[in-house]
């Protein structure tokens, strides 16, 4: 795919999903903000029961909201990963298909990080234990995200380390 | 001799945009200067009542054992001032509503004047969107004046209304960030009509 073929595919994602993922993913930080500084606060000081209830109410709010918002997120990130591939990773020697691959997941993995960081909040309050279990499993996740990137990359690698 | 400059001439659309905008912003600062003095006024009022409730009249009445038609008096004295602060509040929300739309205005005719763009459908989605937000914060902050006297009265009251409130603001903030949506999904769009020029450039 040649770069202009790469603007009007990225053009097409942003046309068809941007304004509509824009949203939902808005939505979902706004109500993150007032939840998380706002509201499960206010509710502390009343107890623990209130406390308990507005964060269940958050958290299926910001769950609804990213959970629609994934699908358009993951088609702007394909479309996207091209530009810093092109810009860091092919010029280094990678092959192009290599090199979105990597690209992509690299994308990926930051996007989880930052999911799990933003559901912290809400874990730790329903129960400490349930953080710890999603975090094993965000490392679990990132960690085949890494062995795909490896595995993409790895001609590349050893080629730099005997170098 | 002077550089001559070419005089900028609009187009009909422009000019139209720019004279909503100019009006729009001068119907904003009229409602801010009508309502403002009042809204201030009786923000003032609630907060005096507020803190004599809190500082003079509740620990007087925790003093007092007696009850009266089998409530405690704690509880009758909270009642009583937390339906005067409703009732100021309640008459003052009119005119915190017109303050409100008056400064989402101001800040989406400096917002819009900045873009160099001027659009009469992009007014209305910083109205929105800003409504939404600034009446979820007044909200936030009628219920923290009002919770101490609510416990007073009955310890689940200021639970149950605030799972309300947080319901309620969830749908606010949600139909706001649509309005947000609408003016950013439009820049957007120019932007990537843009990249498509330069890749047929290419």
């Amino acid at each position: 795919m040649s770069t202009a073929e790469e603007l009007i595919n990225f053009k097409q994602a942003l046309r068809f999903y941007g304004a509509k993922t824009l949203h939902l993913l808005l939505s979902a930080m706004l109500i993150w903000l007032f939840g998380v500084l706002v509201f499960i606060p206010m509710a502390s000081s009343i107890g623990w029961d209130a406390e308990f209830v507005c964060t269940l109410i958050v958290l299926v709010a910001f769950t609804i909201l990213v959970s629609r918002a994934i699908s358009g997120f993951r088609n702007l990130i394909d479309a996207f990963s091209v530009f810093p591939a092109r810009k860091y990773l092919i010029k280094r020697g990678l092959a192009k298909e290599n090199a979105v691959v990597v690209s992509k997941q690299i994308l990926y993995m930051l996007s989880v990080v930052v999911l799990y960081l933003l559901y912290f909040p809400f874990l730790v309050r329903l129960h400490p234990a349930f953080s710890g279990m999603v975090l094993i499993l965000v490392v679990f996740f990132v960690f085949l995200l890494a062995l795909k990137t490896l595995r993409a990359s790895h001609r590349a690698i050893t080629d730099w380390l005997c170098s | 001799m002077g550089e001559r400059k070419e005089p900028v001439v609009k187009t009909a659309s422009e000019d139209e945009s720019e004279k909503f905008g100019a009006s729009m912003y001068a119907e904003s600062s009229r409602a801010i200067r009508q309502v403002g003095a009042r809204v201030v006024l009786s923000v003032g009022a609630t907060i005096l009542i507020w803190l004599a409730g809190r500082l003079i009249f509740v620990p007087m009445a925790e003093g007092l054992t007696q009850q009266l038609l089998g409530y405690p008096v704690a509880g009758i004295v909270s009642a009583i001032i937390a339906v005067a602060l409703a009732v100021i509040i309640f008459t003052v929300f009119i005119d915190i509503r017109r303050l409100t739309s008056g400064l989402a205005g101001i800040m989406a005719y400096h917002f819009g004047k900045a873009s160099g763009e001027v659009q009469k459908a992009e007014y209305n989605n910083y109205r929105t969107a800003l409504d939404g937000v600034l009446y979820v914060v007044i909200v936030t902050l009628t219920y923290l004046l009002f919770v101490d006297y609510l416990a007073t009265i009955h310890p689940a009251i200021p639970a149950v209304l605030l799972i309300l409130i947080v319901i309620w603001a969830i749908f606010a903030l949600y139909r706001s960030t649509r309005a947000v949506a609408n003016i950013v999904g439009k820049y957007a769009s120019k932007a990537a009509d843009e990249l498509e020029k330069q890749a047929k450039k290419k």
